[in-house]
């Protein structure tokens, strides 16, 4: 057996309840199941409970919130695309979520379960830690609010305690003038895990860039962002010969390894390709 | 910068198991009174349409509509062995046996249908659901009333086919001789973008013709050669097993790739029909004719829009780049230590 029993929430209470219920045991949060039963069917991971969230409503959706874009943990990416407050305020995250496996995965696979799954490879990560989100974490007293980057702290390590649960994915939207833009480097045209991706959000004001954030998949134990390209970036106008310094400079700041996908060599040279095709798209973006 | 090239590959293939391995099939048919046919074979049904095929052949050989033919297909309780389905085989070892698993039948039923039109049973032909005097068409009998009659009479309806192409073995001091029963041969010709930056090769057009000796099925032979360009183009641009100390590191499908939709390009299929006279009606197997060609075909268009020669299998991204000396450390080592064919300038 995969695990012994099977829980299904319908309320955020519920859902903190039933963690709380069998704290202390192996209890497990399931949305989409598309990373999560893979994991117990390769026994990486072992279950005793599994509580579902899917449905609990509070999770659900996208919102505003003021100024900021509120993403519910058990949104699915099919739900993050379609969404028009993603369209127009942070098409990466639209662009990546379409190239996330295949659209079955679409269909189930969720935010929060790619956040707790804590892959280096994964394709939505970078795209929030290039807008700078913040994670919202829940437990039956209280709430924390984590910046993404120091949420995940390590090679699928998080910072969740037991007993609590990821509940939404907060941005402040981006102003005028910004540009946003995913890159994707996999072995085949679709439904491939990527050997390398950038996600890039920069805002360009009066002709040059102002602001800067440019974040790198499966280049390191975590997604990273790179100090290095954002400080080629910022302060110079758009150019060809940036984009392509923005990429060389990302490759100072990765630190790849080899592994079945490519060695640490080709995903260095790999990098620059993406950062710069990232950064042309936002650049375009930017000034429509 | 993206780069263009054309390549062709060709290749020869012997159909079947050759040297002296056995290599036959069984059917068996049998007639019903509605004078529907009922076929049984061992081969499997594996997607490339052997069940269509063995009812075609039958309803062209008793000259009966294909929805009166049934099959019952590789039942180890209740089909004779037919050999495995391997060597791109099927259609010309188990299609030859359920033709002479109808001629069988064939030789109680021209008997009747002879003695019942008062006509030499060697002068019956089997056409449009009649049997009929091929000199005087109008003496002839419905297949399914002399199905019938055959019931009422007590006579055989069941037929068998054997069918062994079983090859002399090649001389064991020179391996000189004639390996395969048949022959069959293909070329492919494909058109490939390299783009030099990302490493990636895409194919924007195929063309594959094949030797099919009769297309018996035009469509299935179709299907076969385009399904045999995408497994070709796997091989030539993504499949590799990767083993360490024994351990196959990819043995899945998340990471040892294969082509999805979006990485197939139109493919043209080309049926070449050289009538085989050892096929049924002159049919051979497409199967891996329809295969072979195409990495080769694939190389050959990398070289010709880059001037560089991939060595070994998959020319994956990687590859390409260390080809192309975009990557840090040299190129790899292969096995092959011999000079290239120098590839002609257009």
């Amino acid at each position: 057996m995969l695990y012994q029993k099977y829980e299904v929430a319908q309320t955020l209470a519920e859902a903190l309840s039933l963690l709380e219920s069998h704290n202390g045991g192996n209890v497990r949060l399931v949305a989409g199941g598309t990373d999560l039963i893979l994991q117990l069917h390769e026994r990486i991971l072992s279950a005793e409970v599994l509580v579902d969230i899917s449905r609990v409503s509070e999770m659900r959706g996208i919102r505003q919130d003021g100024d900021e874009l509120v993403i519910g943990a058990a949104t699915t990416y099919a739900e993050i695309y379609h969404s028009s407050l993603i369209q127009n305020h942070a098409p990466l995250l639209a662009e990546a979520s379409k190239k996330i496996g295949a659209v079955q995965i679409q269909n189930m696979a969720t935010l929060g379960g790619n956040i707790g799954n804590a892959s280096p490879a994964a394709d939505a990560i970078p795209c929030l830690y290039a807008l700078d989100a913040d994670v919202v974490v829940a437990s039956p007293n209280a709430e924390r609010r984590i910046p993404v980057a120091e949420f995940h702290q390590g090679y699928r390590k998080i910072d969740l305690k037991p007993g609590e649960l990821i509940k939404e994915i907060r941005f402040a939207i981006p102003p005028e003038g910004t540009g946003t833009a995913f890159y994707k480097y996999a072995l085949r045209k679709s439904q491939a895990i990527s050997v390398v991706d950038a996600a890039v959000c920069l805002k360009i004001e009066d002709g040059v860039i102002r602001h800067a954030a440019v974040a790198l998949g499966a280049v390191a134990p975590t997604i990273i962002r790179s100090p290095e390209a954002e400080a080629v970036l910022i302060g110079e106008p758009p150019s060809e010969d940036l984009f392509a310094r923005a990429g060389e400079a990302a490759r100072k700041d990765a630190r790849p390894i080899d592994d079945i996908r490519g060695s640490a060599s080709f995903r260095r040279y790999l990098v620059a390709v993406c950062v710069s095709h990232a950064v042309r798209s936002a650049c375009e973006r930017a000034v429509r | 910068m993206k780069l263009r090239g054309i390549g062709v590959g060709a290749m020869m293939y012997g159909l079947g198991y050759g040297y002296a391995r056995p290599d036959f099939s069984a059917t068996d048919i049998e007639l019903a009174p509605d004078g529907t046919v009922t076929i049984w074979n061992g081969a499997s049904e594996l997607g490339q349409g052997l069940t269509t095929l063995l009812c075609q052949l039958v309803a062209q050989e008793l000259g009966i509509p294909y929805e009166d033919t049934f099959i019952i297909s590789a039942d180890t309780g209740r089909t004779p062995d037919a050999g495995p389905v391997s060597a791109s085989r099927s259609t010309y070892v188990q299609g030859n046996s359920a033709i002479k698993a109808c001629r069988d039948l064939k030789g109680p039923l021209s008997e009747l249908a002879g003695e019942l039109l008062k006509v030499d049973p060697d002068r019956l032909i089997y056409k449009d659901g009649l049997v009929q005097d091929q000199e005087d068409p109008n003496r002839s009998i419905s297949f399914h009333n002399l199905a019938g009659e055959m019931h009422k009479r007590g006579r055989r309806v069941r037929g068998s086919g054997y069918h062994n192409i079983t090859t002399a073995d090649v001389d064991p001091e020179t391996s000189q001789g004639d390996a395969y029963a048949s022959y069959a041969w293909a070329s492919q010709l494909a058109e490939v973008e390299v783009d030099t930056e990302m490493g990636l090769v895409t194919v924007l057009r195929l063309a594959s013709a094949t030797d099919a000796g009769k297309a018996i099925n035009p469509k299935m032979v179709e299907g076969q050669i385009e399904g045999g360009a995408v497994q070709g183009l796997g091989f030539a641009l993504m499949e590799e097993m990767k083993v360490e100390q024994g351990e196959f590191k990819n043995a899945k499908l998340s990471t040892y790739l294969i082509p999805t939709a979006a990485d197939v390009p139109m493919v043209e299929p080309l049926i070449v029909e050289v009538f085989d006279p050892t096929g049924p009606y002159g049919a051979k197997g497409v199967a891996e004719p329809a295969t072979i060609p195409t990495a080769p075909t694939i190389f050959n268009a990398i070289t010709n829009a880059t001037g560089k020669r991939v060595r070994s299998t998959p020319a994956s991204p990687e590859r390409v780049l260390r080809l192309l000396g975009k990557l840090e450390e040299e190129e790899e080592e292969t096995q092959l230590t011999f000079e290239d064919m120098p590839y002609p300038e257009p």
